[in-house]
């Protein structure tokens, strides 16, 4: 399901940005990393402030590995939850990828294998964590430097598939989207074609970088045209979309910050056309 | 073997050759995956020189190698976690020999900040707290004093 209250243009929240973000206008939403937050206690006070504010928060895991032949441990699914209800987020995102196998941690979001087998394990996977979840599951494409061999089927079918198979939200990151173009001749278009507004919380921007004619989705560069490009395809196709920036390191001044994320709010007006205009006016 | 223990085992296998230099499976473009293991690890070890950017200046140019050869052997958990695998770091190469003054007082700025806690993670520490080591080549004595409210004085 799209997100109630999830609107405009928001920014993953981080420690380095913690004072840009405090005065920032007009801001959506804010995401935050499960795995940065204390596992018990209070909630940081910035964050406690945020929320005052009225600011919509979403809890973004990078650890639960729900693509993992496994299930995912009820230990984090516990940790997730009480986090969750802890922060009064709105959403939980996490990954259509695996973080570890045979006990060891890989450090990487991996992709998983595009097969009829994985599909199944994912179903099952997501179901679960949606039982022990207080909040709706958005889950996202990631971005792999590689694939696996002989897939069964193309990346928007797979998308198309976990939302028709499951009731979990699609967290498009439009920059992973674009590295896949690069790196792997990923069709964007049938991606975006299968995106309802219905079942996108979320979209994601991140900057990166070309490095040995390879596309590196680094969040710690510029963020390059292409991702804007898909991003107003996107909006072209569903209308004005809940949108945000990912910058994890070599944070830059905080004008750059600011036209970075008008940037993104550029391109879903662009996208959108009258129709972001039309709904200015019925709500100023 | 059940097609999930054949997913888990080509899973296991992937996880085996990006983080400790397994043979690449079949099938996969091992350039790929090799660019994918470099790109972690660069990653991680732009963290930890920002977090202790004496390992940088005390290391110098080994700083890469000597930091890439140890993370090989110490694969990272769930998040890069730059405190935690700088510390862990600095106590490899204080095994190897005297650390460089600079990263000697490094680390008991650290600890004099930060204690252990559960499952690898460090916590910051609460109250006064004095700490004092003899370092380095020349074992020099270093002093750190951790006064109420968290101010910190150190000497030399």
């Amino acid at each position: 399901m799209s997100i109630p209250g999830l609107q405009g243009v928001g920014i993953g929240w981080r420690r380095e940005l913690a004072h840009v973000i405090d005065r920032m206008p007009d801001l959506g939403f804010i995401e935050v990393l499960a795995e940065h937050l204390p596992p018990a206690g209070p909630v940081p006070t910035p964050l406690l402030r945020l929320r005052e504010r009225g600011v919509p928060i979403v809890l973004h895991a990078v650890s639960l590995g729900l693509g993992s032949a496994e299930p995912p441990s009820p230990k984090r699914l516990e940790w997730l939850a009480r986090l969750a209800e802890r922060l009064g987020a709105v959403c939980i995102s996490e990954h259509l990828a695996f973080v570890r196998a045979a006990g060891i941690e890989s450090g990487h979001l991996l992709p998983v294998p595009r097969s009829d087998l994985m599909l199944e394990v994912l179903e099952e996977n997501i179901h679960l964590a949606q039982a022990a979840l207080p909040v709706p599951l958005a889950l996202e494409n990631v971005a792999s430097l590689f694939e696996w061999p002989d897939p069964a089927f193309p990346e928007a079918e797979l998308l198309r598939a976990v939302l028709t198979r499951t009731r979990a939200s699609l967290l498009l990151d439009v920059a992973n989207l674009y590295s896949h173009v690069l790196n792997h001749g990923t069709d964007a278009d049938a991606v975006l074609d299968i995106v309802p507004r219905e079942r996108l919380a979320y979209v994601h921007v991140a900057g990166g970088v070309r490095h040995d004619g390879l596309y590196h989705d680094t969040h710690a560069h510029p963020v390059p045209e292409g991702p804007l490009r898909l991003l107003g395809a996107l909006a072209a196709r569903l209308g004005p979309v809940p949108v945000m920036l990912e910058r994890d390191d070599h944070f830059p001044p905080e004008d750059v910050l600011l036209a970075e994320l008008a940037s993104l709010r550029d391109a879903v007006a662009r996208g959108a056309g009258p129709r972001v205009t039309a709904t200015h006016e019925a709500h100023p | 073997m059940s097609a999930r223990a054949h997913l888990a085992q080509a899973q296991a296998d992937l996880v085996r050759a990006l983080g400790t230099g397994a043979p690449v499976p079949a099938g996969f473009d091992p350039g790929r995956v090799e660019a994918a293991a470099r790109a972690l690890l660069d990653k991680r070890r732009r963290l930890v020189a920002k977090t202790w950017p004496s390992l940088v200046t005390g290391l110098g140019a080994t700083f890469a190698t000597r930091f890439d050869a140890w993370a090989r052997l110490h694969p990272m958990t769930v998040e890069p976690r730059p405190l935690v695998d700088g510390r862990a770091f600095v106590e490899s190469l204080r095994a190897e020999g005297p650390l460089p003054p600079d990263v000697a007082r490094a680390r008991l700025a650290f600890d004099i900040r930060w204690r252990p806690a559960q499952e690898g993670e460090v916590r910051a520490r609460r109250g006064p707290m004095l700490l004092v080591r003899r370092e380095g080549a020349a074992r020099q004595i270093l002093v750190a004093l951790r006064l109420p409210g968290g101010h910190i004085r150190m000497w030399p």
